[in-house]
């Protein structure tokens, strides 16, 4: 089937198109009118503005710029708020955390405080082979990070709340390179 | 740049020039998508208020009616969505078919006809409804409505063979009597 219909309606499309619509109710038209010019307010306003105020820049007459950018400032005058406190936290936090990244690059690209810390790394490292030392005699501490290496977790039966750690500073992963 | 004063002036003036030229045919396409007179009287305030809002919403416009109706589409589609009655759009409603044609006062015959019209057109679907009538009293082309509704030309064209067959086949009997 074709629904496509014919370009020249017949007699009946006609006589139905020739049907004449009901008139709106008179007394729509103030109301709807009035509705809809309260929803001008800015116009409005710049134009009482300008007239109410002589000294005002905004002649009454003459073109203003600003007054669309005046009038829409006033009207969302909240979210200009919120706007604004958004970015005031916003640059706060860029400073902050810039202060603290510069430091951090500063303490990072001097030489003595990164030889320090490497000592207290290796300090820490020879501690914590200690420690595990002790708490298996039977294992060698003087071996190589292989033997004091954790077993991987899928061929290790017991709860890991009961694995002791191997110490960190014998991990791939944290090797003397890491910083 | 127009001046503050002669722009509000003439914002003014369009309002009521634009309602003396498309209130009539924007409140009968409201009212056969709603069915009821004050949704249709919300659509066409919801309208003239975008309108007053943005007066230059109109300033790139070529058809003005069709712009118009356009803007009581989408506020009736808002419309429904806000009261989430689906079926309110989609079924005719009311208890009082709306008044969408003028009354025939003067002949009995005529005024018979104009309320089977009325009651036809409740009849059928929402979809075809609006088509139909954009078509027979608003006379725009089958491009026109399915950009204003947002359809398929074939669509839109489909939409109106069926609706105007239900309408003659409904109608039928009295026309030809008339």
């Amino acid at each position: 089937m074709n629904p496509q219909p014919s370009a020249s309606p017949d007699g009946f499309e006609q006589r139905l198109a020739g049907t004449p619509l009901q008139p709106v109710p008179p007394a729509w038209k103030q109301d709807i009118l009035r509705a809809a010019r309260a929803a001008r307010p800015v116009i409005q306003e710049a134009v009482t503005t300008a007239a109410a105020n002589p000294s005002s820049p905004v002649k009454p007459g003459e073109p203003d710029a600003g007054w669309w950018w005046r009038g829409w400032r006033r009207q969302s005058s909240a979210p200009w708020t919120v706007l604004a406190a958004g970015w005031v936290v916003v640059a706060l936090v860029q400073s902050f955390s810039g202060w603290l990244g510069d430091s951090g690059i500063e303490s990072r690209r001097d030489p003595a405080t990164r030889s320090s810390g490497l000592a207290v790394l290796a300090a820490a490292r020879l501690h914590q082979a200690e420690l595990l030392a002790l708490a298996e005699p039977e294992q060698s501490i003087s071996a190589e990070a292989d033997t004091a290496r954790p077993a991987s977790p899928g061929t290790d039966s017991r709860p890991r709340s009961q694995v002791v750690p191997g110490p960190r500073g014998l991990d791939p992963g944290f090797g003397p390179g890491w910083v | 740049m127009a001046p503050l004063a002669e722009l509000s002036v003439t914002a003014e003036v369009d309002l009521d020039r634009l309602y003396e030229a498309h209130a009539t045919a924007l409140r009968a396409f409201a009212l056969s998508l709603t069915r009821n007179d004050a949704d249709a009287r919300d659509l066409l305030q919801d309208t003239f208020v975008k309108l007053a809002r943005d007066p230059a919403m109109l300033r790139e416009v070529r058809d003005e009616r069709a712009f118009l109706l356009r803007l009581v589409h989408h506020a009736a589609i808002d419309l429904f969505r806000r009261r989430q009655t689906r079926l309110k759009y989609t079924e005719p409603l009311g208890d009082e078919p709306p008044a969408v044609f003028a009354p025939a006062v003067d002949d009995p015959d005529e005024a018979a006809f104009r309320a089977a019209l009325t009651g036809a057109c409740g009849e059928l679907p929402a979809d075809q409804r609006a088509v139909v009538h954009l078509k027979l009293w608003e006379g725009l082309t089958f491009e026109a409505i399915a950009e204003l509704m947002d359809i398929p030309l074939n669509t839109a064209a489909s939409r109106y063979r069926y609706g105007i067959d239900k309408l003659r086949a409904r109608l039928r009997p009295l026309y030809e009597e008339l």
